[in-house]
Order: C-alpha cells, then structure tokens, then sequence
C-alpha cells in the first residue's frame, strides 16, 4: 500500500500547491468531444510456407469523451472507444465485426498553472510515435510502450527558463486494469484477469514511467525533445504450468521532432489562404528489455518519420524498424514502412489514405488503408 | 455478426455521421433576401461628452442573421449596441447582468484605466446583478474603431461567440483630414456564429463548424454607395476566433486609414484587408461603376494544428444613382513616434505554445493563466521590446490591454513602419517583435496580455502584468505572486495599501 500512500501525498501536494480559484455561474457544467471514423483496411500477407491471403477489414472507431467540470481547471473524463475488439485473422474478410465498446479513461484530472495531474485510469504519456508519425498502423506497431487505460495516477510540471525554455518531467504510476472497467462491452469478450499476469498486471501501483519533454528552446524553438524511462514490473502468469522466463519489462526512449516551416508561407496571407508548408522530421527510438515480461525478450524500435504540410494537405513517410534479439542468437529485424496522404476536407471532416509493407514474425504483408474522419464536440 | 445486423448498424453509423455532416439546425427563416445594411443601435454623447449606456446582457431567441436561435445577447438584439464616445469623453456603462452566469466588460483597445471601475477586466459581474463601469478617455485618446466584450476567463469565448460583445466608435478620425468632411461612415461589425442542432448557442465552440458569419447580425446585406463616392468603412472583427480576409471582388482595392483605432503614418492599399480576431480596420471604399459587386470572406486556414473554415459571401456593394465626385486624402498623414529607432529600457520574450499534452491546454512561457498572480511587471516610462515566438503549428493573436504597439519584425525582419496596433498575429512556427510603449500614466495598474482567439484564451494563454512607477517596482515585483501591488481586484486602495500611503490621500498614481 505504500505507493498508494506515495500517489495520494504527491497529487494532493500539487492540489495544494496551486488550488484554482473555483469559479460559480458557469460550473459545473458538461461538455463532450468526439471523433467518428470510418476505417477500411486491406492486407495482403505472403505466408512464410507459401501462398498468400488477403484479408479485409471495414469498422468504425468512434471515440467520445465526456467532461464533468467542476471548475475551469478541474473535471472528471470519461473515455469511451467503439471499434474491433480484436484484429482479424489472415485472410479473413470483416465488415462491421468484432465491434465493442471499451472504457479507455475514467479520471480526475486537474490542470494548474504549471502542473497537470490526472488520478483514475488513464493514458500513460511515454513516447511519441504513436502521435507524431503520420500514417495508420505505426500506432499499433509501437504498442509496446503506448499503454492506455491503465489505473493510477500522472502528475507533470512545467518549468519555464528565458534561457532553457520549458522543462516539463512528468511521472506517472500505475497497473494495468483488470476490474470491471477493463471489459469490452456491447460484445462478449474476455477482460483482462490477475492471473493473466504480464507486465503491470500486479495488482499493485508498482510500475512507473518517467519522461521529460524539453519543448520552447529559444534557440531552437520548434525542436521538442523527449526522454523517458519505463518500467512495467512483471506478474506471474498463472493460467500456464510452465510459464516461460519472466522479469520485469524497461524501455528506455528518446525522440526529437523539429518544425521546418517554409517561411515566406508563414505570414499571414499564406496562411489564411492554405499556402503554409512545413517540413517535419521525427525520431524516437526506444529500447526495451524483456518485452511483454518475457525475460530475454529484448527489442529496439527506431521509428523515423517525415511529414509534409502543405495547407490542408498532408504526406508523410513512416519506417519503423523492430529489432529483436532473440535468445537463440538469431536476430529478428522487423519493420513498417507507412506512405499517407490526409486531406482535410472541412476543419472537421478528414479523408486518410496509407499504403505501407510490414514484416512481423517472419511474415511480410502490404497493407493498403483509408481513414474518414468526423470530428466535433457538443 | 451477422451481416443483416451489420448493415443496419453501418446505416445507424451512417445517420449519425450524416447528421454530424450537416451539423446546422434548420430553423425558421425570418428573412431571406439580401436587406439593406442596418445601422447598429446606438448610444452616444450628451454636450458634456459623457456616454451612458445600459447593457442588458440575457438568454434570449433572437435573429442570428437569418435564422433564429437562442443565445446571449445585450439588450435584446444579437446586433449589439454601438457605444459612441470623443477624446476626452467618458463612458458610463451600467452592466445589467441578467443572465445566469458571471460575466464582464472589457473595452478593448482602450488606452484608459484599468483600475475599479475603469477597463477591470479582474472585477466580475455575478448573476444577476449590475456592473458599474466609468471608463474615461484621455483628451489625447486616438479616435477609431474600438469595441467592448465579456472578458470572464473560462467563459469568454462562448459568451463573445453568443454576443455579449459590440463596437465602439471614438469619434474624430477624420479631424485630420478635412477634404474627407462629409463622406457616408458605416460600421461594419463582423461575426460568427456556430449552427448548432439544438437551436441554442454551442455550449462547446468548434471553431471550424458550419456558422453564420454576419455583418451587423445580417447575412449577406446590401451595402449601397454612388459611383465615385469615398465612404469610410470601419470593419471590426469581434468573432470569438475567426479571421477574416475581406475583398471586394473584381479587384476593387481600399484604402487603409487606420487600423485598430490608430490612424496609420503613410499611405496603405490594398486588394484585401486581412483581420484577425479582435482587429478593426477603417477603410476608404470608392464606389465603383454601377452594379453589384460580392464582398467576400476567403477561406480561412490557421495552420495544421488550427481550424479551416470555408468561404463566405458576406455582403452585397450595390453601386447605383449618379456620379459624385470622388473625396481623396490630401493633407498630410498624421506622424506618430518610430520606436524602432530608440534604445528600449527592456527586453523579453514569450513562447505561445500550444500544450503537447493536453488540446484545451494554451500556455505563455509554459503557464496557463492563474488569476491571483502577476508574471511581468514593467516600470512605467519604460519602452520594453518583447519577441513572441510560436513554436506551435497554428497562429496565435498577440494582444495587451490597454497600450498600443508597434511591430518591428516579423520572423526576424524588418517591418516598415506605417502606425500602432494593439493586436498582431504570431506566425505558426515564427516569431514576431514587438516594442510596446508603457509610458501613459492612465495605463498604471494591473491588465493582461494574451491570445485573442478566445478558445486559446480560455485554455490558459493569458498572463497578468502590472504597471507601476519606478519608485514601487521591487515591491511589486515581491507582490506578484500574491497577486501584485494593485491587489486581486485591481483597485487604488490596495495600491495605496501595498505601498504604505494613506488611502484617503488624493491619488499619487497621476504624479
């Protein structure tokens, strides 16, 4: 229980540090931002013992967030995410199947002059590629490290330096949900249980992430920089008799991104008419230990990026490499290659297009993808 | 699944998203043909130069253009009441706040006081309750294009986008140019509204959903002039978030006098006048051959991390009867003080970042705005240089209350100087300069600084800054945590209390 201690003594540190002025009149109110996608996705796979499948995949992903705001810095978020519970298997074709409804955040969150913490579930901030790369699947490839729903506790700082710029560390703990708040709904599904095991899933508020963003440099203003360490402390897994060799999972990141932007079409005209063009690198790379708690299990992701804005357009190239090091001695080098086009229709509808090829375990596929994207609020 | 159940679900999804596409309530058009551009109700003067007025701020249904809606408003009308005042004039606004959240007033672009009840943007108007405001004009205040509008942090954006704002008109623009005596002045008063299904004011503000962008709370009026007429246009932009890139089409150009209440130094035309949330721009507009000519709103684009609204027509230029001779500007253009050619007393810079981690999340130097404490404090007299830079994929409105500025670079060059203005744009990762003078006694006390697209305000991107004499600058700077010298609600009597005198002495601030 002493980390439970530890999470209530640091965010109520920071409630008091800086307890926000409570407004009246206009709260509490309510308020709800959502998106609604419409995805179709076609994999062709070429089978390591010959011949090839192709599967499709056509779903929505409709995510909503519900506020209850007790003031203009405080309120309560409530998540959800319709989309596939699962992904299909090769060769599969699917239309409007699998979908359920997940519970994704469930939290108090508090924004302050210069801190921000959230306490409930929640998405851990560690990495930036699941963001920052343009395209479809590099999200997906990059799970490992981009945990959402978990139960805990995020607090972050922002330090400020005319010199420096802005420092912002941020410390996060947390473990993986297995209550009622961890189910699929709308659909039978299996929700994760404590004796599952894996990473995080103890039960207890023993693993951790770290990360430090160093963002406004004044001599370099549009580079963001990020480092970050992680680690999710291994459960048993006790559905198995013989479960494989477990320990606890790091992963070690850093990430740069810069913002090139073509200066005569940042003045305003440019602007306001659709003409500004920018040209923005990424580059993350994180190194994880005993990946999925599987001791032994190490892997390298270096995923690399560059994206075109150009008004309401944009093209961006993807590569993420995955090395693993196998405990035979054999390396494995897989990777995605993602090439997209986004266009945004209005300021709320948006049409996505990639294209890319994959290799994972062993099986190279091309993957051919569409996007439509409403989004909104109320 | 089975797949019957699919289709239906896929129709369901398809419903919803067809009506998330329309996005716009289809309510009762009271109007539908291109009216006449109406004056805006007004109050003006009496012989001593006083102005009073009372802004009855309610829910209520009115006409958004041409459909009806229920939203904020003053005094009954989403065309809110012009306020008319002269240098040297006073506005005696009484606030009736009738509706049933806090609300405020702030005269924006005002180089008046901001202490009690003068341009306080840190004293509120609870619910149902009034507001009293004075606010006085210096006998040197520049004549121009001016306007008031809710000023409640957190709030802000919903209530200006409703309609608690409207246009000031300080008279005596023309005063230097006597061959323009005469010419017809229209107030063109520019805003968006956001459609919404429910036929209520959007309680969340997408600043790229479907609106109706109006002029004078009319969609689309005529506007009618006389071939070879000079009119004077004064365009003002009180739309919660939005640009507006305004052109007469068929390539009519105009001609700008002044821009944001400051009349410029030299002769500037053009084509188009790009106005950003909170800028006015009074223009000269000679009728063209007879016709009818489309004035238009360009689609607006803030950068990949900002909003896209689509064209709009906004008004008719009808030109018809006879030829009348045209009026030009003759006389020489009145001179103002070129900053960029003396030494300043201070500089400072201010990242406008959007937050990385949070989308309602806007930060200056890495804090949202907090209301009990001061971040700059600046010594007055001085003439500070600040450089905002932008490290965000959208543009931010740099604005401060009660002072004009001049800006000197932009991305780090050179701008030739043609007058002040109280609000410029900071491009998407670029940066801006900006020398700003603090050299007004009116202005001691305590104000802000911020973005003027109100969603970016509302998120945090606001900081307070007090102005004092040099004599109590350390202990102010020591205040600023607590709020600063001029106390949480602005006031002389906790200046006089923080520096130690006797609050029933005369007031030392004008010395």
């Amino acid at each position: 229980m002493y980390n439970y201690r530890l999470a209530v003594l640091l965010m109520g540190s920071v409630y008091a540090l800086e307890s926000p002025l409570a407004d009246d009149g206009q709260y509490p109110n309510v308020g709800m931002d959502y998106d609604a996608t419409f995805q179709y996705d076609h994999v062709h796979s070429d089978s390591p013992q010959g011949g090839n499948r192709n599967s499709t995949d056509a779903y929505p992903d409709i995510n909503a967030t519900f506020y209850y705001r007790f003031s203009h810095d405080q309120q309560i978020q409530f998540s959800t995410e319709i989309n596939p519970i699962d992904g299909p298997e090769p060769g599969q074709k699917r239309f409007f199947e699998d979908v359920g409804l997940v519970i994704n955040d469930l939290n108090y969150y508090q924004n302050n002059a210069n801190s921000a913490f959230s306490v409930g579930k929640y998405h851990v901030p560690f990495g930036r590629a699941q963001d920052q790369a343009p395209g479809l699947y590099t999200e997906d490839f990059v799970s490992t490290y981009d945990l959402d729903g978990m139960l805990g506790g995020t607090v972050a700082y922002r330090f400020f330096d005319q010199q420096w710029g802005m420092i912002e560390p941020n410390l996060s703990l947390y473990t993986a949900d297995n209550s009622f708040l961890g189910r699929p709904y709308l659909r039978h599904g299996e929700k994760l249980r404590r004796s599952d095991g894996g990473p995080s899933n103890t039960g207890k508020l023993d693993s951790y992430a770290v990360t430090v963003n160093w963002l406004a440099i004044p001599a370099v203003p549009y580079l963001e920089l990020q480092a970050g360490f992680m680690s999710n402390k291994q459960a048993e897994d006790e559905t198995q008799a013989n479960p494989p060799g477990e320990d606890d999972e790091t992963i070690k990141i850093a990430s740069a991104r810069y913002i090139w932007a073509y200066e005569p079409s940042t003045d305003l005209e440019p602007t306001l008419a659709g003409r500004y063009f920018d040209i923005v690198p990424f580059i993350e790379f994180a190194d994880v230990d005993n990946e999925d708690g599987i001791k032994g299990n190490d892997t390298r992701y270096l995923t690399t990026s560059l994206t075109f804005d150009f008004g309401d357009w944009s093209l961006g190239a993807t590569r993420t490499d995955k090395h693993r090091q196998s405990t035979a001695g054999a390396d494995h080098q897989d990777y995605l290659n993602e090439l997209s086009l986004t266009y945004n229709i209005t300021g709320q509808l948006k049409l996505g297009l990639s294209a890319g090829t994959q290799k994972e375990d062993g099986q190279m596929s091309e993957l051919v993808g569409l996007a439509l994207t409403y989004s909104g609020g109320y | 699944m089975p797949r019957a159940s699919s289709v239906r679900l896929l129709a369901r999804c398809a419903s919803v998203v067809a009506l998330a596409l329309c996005g716009c309530a289809t309510q009762p058009t009271t109007e539908t043909a291109s009216q006449p551009l109406r004056q805006n109700p007004e109050f003006t003067y009496d012989a001593s130069g006083v102005t009073h007025a009372t802004l009855s701020a309610a829910e209520q249904q009115v006409n958004v253009g041409n459909e009806r809606y229920v939203s904020l408003v003053f005094n009954g009308d989403y065309d809110s009441p012009l306020i008319r005042t002269r240098p040297g004039g006073t506005m005696a606004i009484r606030l009736d706040n009738r509706m049933d959240e806090i609300t405020n007033l702030h005269f924006h672009g005002m180089q008046v006081s901001p202490l009690d009840q003068g341009d306080n943007i840190f004293r509120m108007t609870q619910p149902h309750q009034v507001g009293e405001y004075n606010v006085k004009l210096p006998p040197e205040h520049s004549p121009g294009a001016y306007w008031y509008h809710s000023h409640f942090h957190g709030g802000s954006q919903r209530q200006v986008s409703a309609g608690i704002a409207g246009p000031i008109l300080v008279d005596g623009m023309l005063d230097p140019f006597p061959e323009l005596k005469g010419i017809k002045e229209q107030v063109l008063v520019l805003r968006n509204f956001q459609k919404t299904l429910t036929g209520k004011v959007a309680s969340e503000i997408i600043t790229s959903a479907p609106s109706i962008r109006t002029i004078n709370g009319q969609q689309v009026p005529i506007i009618d002039i006389k071939p070879g007429e000079t009119q004077l246009w004064h365009f003002i932009n009180i739309a919660a978030n939005q640009y507006f890139r305004i052109r007469i089409k068929d390539g009519h150009s105009m001609q700008v006098l002044s821009r944001d209440g400051n009349t410029v130094t030299r002769r500037v035309d053009t084509d188009q006048v790009l106005i950003g949330p909170s800028a006015r721009f009074s223009v000269l507009v000679v009728g063209p051959p007879a016709g009818t000519y489309e004035i238009e709103a360009g689609a607006g684009n803030t950068g990949p991390a900002g909003d896209q609204y689509p064209a709009a027509k906004l008004a008719v230029l009808r030109s018809s009867g006879a030829q009348v001779a045209t009026k030009q500007i003759t006389s020489a253009y009145p001179t103002a003080e070129d900053f960029s050619k003396i030494a300043v007393n201070k500089t400072r810079q201010f990242a406008f970042q959007d937050s990385a981690t949070d989308s309602n999340a806007f930060l200056i130097n890495g804090t949202r705005f907090e209301l009990d404490r001061v971040n700059t404090t600046v010594k007055l007299g001085d003439v500070e240089e600040w450089r905002l830079f932008n490290p965000s994929q959208e543009l931010h409105q740099f604005h401060i209350h009660q002072v004009d500025f001049q800006v000197t670079e932009i991305n780090g060059k050179r701008v030739e100087f043609s007058g002040y203005r109280d609000n410029v744009f900071i491009p998407a990762t670029g940066s801006i300069t900006v020398r700003i003078p603090f050299r007004d006694p009116v202005i001691l006390g305590k104000f802000v600084y911020h973005c003027h697209i109100l969603e970016h305000e509302d998120g945090g991107m606001m900081q307070a800054i007090q102005v004092v004499k040099p004599q109590d600058y350390e202990q102010a700077v020591k205040l600023e945590p607590l709020g600063g010298l001029y106390g949480e609600n602005n006031q002389l009597c906790s200046y006089l209390r923080n520096t130690g005198q006797d609050p029933k002495a005369s007031s030392p601030l004008i010395k």
